[in-house]
């Protein structure tokens, strides 16, 4: 377990990664979890109280906006924060992805 | 008809607690409610329900959205602790570590801060009763530093193992 924590080191955890991917355009919170259910074909199930505190924290560390909309409930959005430590921990995954394929080869793909 | 049980401290044992409200639940007793120290149950049909506990220090709609569209249903509603319900096979209500043990982290330090001061207060009240003679009766408001304490003190020791197992659980 990582003693920083990933709020101030920027290393997304599951969760978080697919959390900042759902909310790219403005979303309700209770909504966010179907879509990651729906994106990663019901593997993934992100519980409520995960949800909510990652949501939580993610507003105080200002990578995500809450915008509140017309029937009274809040909508969630990335900031600019956000979407940089989102892609910078995208790049950071994919270039590891990219050393593993080559060492393992083809037949792992 | 009602039924009471103690709660058995729920920042120091919440598997212990939630496995008895189950228990309740699976023989046909429904908790309603949480007052002072006794969980208040009602008779229904037996239900296999499942319960959880969380330590959000507050509490609102947009959290309960989350929640009931998970199929947990809020029981007792309190900031600082909450206890929800779901029928068997929901899935948990935390699904990684790292947030299980943010939450528990808030409620550690909260607790703590509560339960160093209250320990200073009754340390000077402890001095001032020593050092002088003042006897009419003031002194009884020594019981209030002390009731402050225990109920930080505890709860903060129940979050540090709580941590603990959290970190060691396997996921």
């Amino acid at each position: 377990m990582a003693k920083t924590s990933p709020y101030e080191s920027g290393e997304l955890t599951d969760s978080m990664f697919l959390i900042l991917l759902t909310i790219i355009n403005p979303i309700h919170g209770y909504k966010i979890m179907q879509k990651i259910k729906d994106m990663t074909d019901n593997n993934i199930i992100i519980g409520p109280a995960t949800m909510y505190t990652t949501l939580k924290k993610m507003r105080a560390a200002q990578w995500i906006d809450e915008i509140p909309s017309e029937d009274g409930k809040i909508l969630y959005q990335i900031t600019n924060k956000g979407r940089d430590i989102l892609i910078n921990d995208y790049r950071k995954k994919q270039n590891i992805v990219d050393i593993a394929k080559k060492e393992l080869g083809e037949e792992y793909e | 008809m009602n039924k009471y049980r103690f709660c058995n401290g729920l920042a120091i044992f919440p598997e212990h607690d939630m496995k008895m409200l189950s228990d309740m639940s699976r023989s046909g007793w429904h908790i309603v409610g949480l007052s002072g120290l006794m969980y208040k149950f009602k008779s229904g049909d037996p239900i296999p329900y499942i319960y959880s506990v969380n330590f959000e220090k507050t509490v609102d709609d947009n959290m309960l959205d989350i929640y009931s569209e998970s199929g947990w249903e809020a029981i007792v509603l309190n900031n600082g602790y909450q206890i929800f319900r779901a029928t068997e096979g929901t899935a948990p209500i935390f699904s990684d570590k790292q947030s299980e043990i943010d939450i528990l982290k808030e409620q550690r330090n909260l607790c703590g801060k509560g339960a160093l001061i209250s320990l200073t207060i009754l340390i000077v009240f402890i001095m001032v009763f020593y050092l002088t003679d003042i006897r009419n009766g003031l002194e009884l408001l020594i019981v209030i530093p002390i009731v402050c304490f225990i109920f930080t003190f505890f709860p903060f020791i129940g979050s540090v193992f709580h941590i603990r197992r959290v970190c060691n659980k396997k996921e």
